[in-house]
């Protein structure tokens, strides 16, 4: 809620439009906001007005309300967020493009968990969306406060202006997501699946807005970030984890395994990021892709489904099998235990080093060697080369 | 005074690593006493003893560590969603110089 104190001549106490404010009620809410926004003290006070809509939030479903406000390069030692409010939902664009990009793509994010996974913005109730841009003085960084979107502009030698790239925006709020769904932890093996869960959810927000199939996307993360001199073609590649970037600026090469013999151990620290979650998020990120890849078409409409239903059903402490046992049993109850959805699901994982033991999936459509019935009228070559087919194709099915 | 300065985490972790080490008798005289202030400012002191708040995705992690003159040492953290006011100038004032340091 507001911390600030707001002196207000008005009829009705400050005490009583604060309590009015966090009503359940939405019409009251609105009668307090009201009353709040046309008193004289504030007309025209913007950052109060941010303050205030920003804390009330919820909304009807299918109607998505984005606040962007402008921090003017303060940081937290001088500045309240979510600071100035400088476009609201439904006004015109402005002059500051960081402004209207940080828009647009709260309203793509909306959008996609509206349309495709049929999902009420970020608390699932129709939330608020809010960024604040041009946070700090040259920041190189964007990031979820719990709340909302904090955009810096990039120091303009590493990175440029963070609002610029959709999967940066839609990752981070994904991670809202997140915070009410699985609640993945932090560190470790669970925060390497948050990492990821945001990455994933990220690319294809990007994907869906541009119409992209999963062979066209480019399965970047960051591209539209990297500043020209920096030898980066993104920050993260879920294509080809580990080859994104090479650069001593970056600390060198792109740290990311895209398998499990290559797991980075690290503290569970700052140092460790947390035990490596921007790391070893590369693992289950090159799983997505390859179920994306072997579907084929838009990686939204099947392998997208797949992982969001797989978000609504992990927990806090979801390990990187528990992510690949959920997604195989998603994948069977969505389309079929056997289905070719569930097989590219276990045999990504298995491709980065995950086994998932589905001791119910029985081959059964081996391909009978006649139509007829048994092997009549094949000579010993053929009999031996449709046996070796029969055996090739059980071998590549078999899972124990 | 010794400062050591550590930024960890961020967006781009682990690519956005900053660390430095900071000798105040090795500052030219305007450099110390601006640092000096900041410190003073930041009151590192009371912030060395309490809690982290836990990690919030993506944000950065700032650590700064002081030996000062009398023998002390203490280390302060704070986060770019958790920054006291007075920490703030002086985070940006070491930040700037470890990017200045290559």
């Amino acid at each position: 809620m507001c911390k600030k104190r707001m002196p207000i001549n008005c009829i009705v106490p400050p005490h009583v439009l604060d309590a009015m404010l966090s009503s359940d009620d939405e019409q009251v809410r609105k009668s307090a906001l009201k009353t709040l926004t046309t008193s004289a003290r504030i007309r025209g006070s913007r950052e109060v007005v941010g303050a205030v809509r920003a804390a009330i939030g919820t909304n009807a479903i299918g109607k998505k309300q984005r606040s962007i406000h402008n921090a003017r390069n303060k940081n937290l030692s001088s500045l309240q967020l979510p600071g100035e409010l400088v476009r609201d939902e439904g006004q015109p664009a402005v002059s500051d493009s960081s402004v209207n990009r940080a828009y647009d793509g709260l309203g793509a994010t909306y959008d996609f968990y509206k349309d495709v996974l049929g999902r009420n913005s970020i608390d699932g109730k129709g939330s608020r969306l809010v960024a604040t841009v041009h946070f700090g003085d040259r920041f190189n960084n964007a990031f979820w406060n719990g709340k909302q979107m904090v955009f810096g502009d990039g120091d303009n030698i590493i990175f440029r202006d963070f609002t610029r790239s959709l999967d940066v925006i839609g990752h981070e709020l994904a991670h809202g997501v997140t915070d009410f769904t699985a609640g993945l932890e932090y560190h470790n093996q669970s925060g390497a699946l948050n990492e990821s869960f945001s990455d994933v959810f990220g690319s294809l927000i990007k994907q869906f807005k541009l119409k992209q199939s999963a062979n066209d996307a480019d399965w970047l993360i960051g591209a539209e970030i990297m500043a020209p001199g920096v030898n980066a073609r993104a920050l993260r590649s879920m294509k080809n984890p580990g080859s994104a970037y090479n650069d001593p600026r970056l600390g060198g090469k792109d740290p990311q395994p895209k398998h499990m013999k290559d797991f980075v151990e690290l503290p569970d620290d700052d140092d460790g990021d947390n035990g490596g979650v921007h790391i070893n998020s590369g693992i289950p990120n090159h799983a997505f892709f390859l179920v994306a890849k072997k579907l084929g078409g838009f990686a939204w409409q099947q392998a997208g489904q797949i992982w969001y239903q797989a978000l609504l059903q992990l927990f806090p402490t979801a390990t990187f099998q528990d992510c690949a046992d959920i997604t195989a049993q998603v994948a069977a109850s969505k389309f079929g235990a056997g289905s070719k959805q569930q097989a590219a699901v276990i045999e990504a994982w298995e491709k980065v080093g995950v086994h998932i033991a589905v001791p119910e999936l029985v081959v059964e459509t081996v391909p009978a060697p006649h139509e007829n019935g048994g092997f009549k009228g094949m000579d010993l070559k053929q009999w031996l080369e449709t046996m070796s087919e029969q055996f090739r194709y059980a071998a590549e099915n078999y899972v124990s | 005074m010794k400062i050591e300065f550590k930024r960890s985490g961020g967006f781009a972790a682990p690519a956005m690593k900053q660390q430095i080490e900071i000798d105040t008798s090795e500052l030219p005289p305007g450099d110390a006493s601006q640092l000096q202030n900041l410190i003073e400012g930041a009151d590192l002191e009371s912030l060395a003893g309490r809690n982290p708040q836990p990690p919030r995705p993506d944000e950065f992690h700032y650590r700064i560590k002081v030996d000062d003159d009398e023998g002390r040492t203490y280390t302060a953290t704070a986060s770019d969603t958790d920054m006291p006011e007075a920490v703030g100038p002086l985070v940006e004032w070491l930040s700037k110089r470890a990017s200045e340091s290559g």
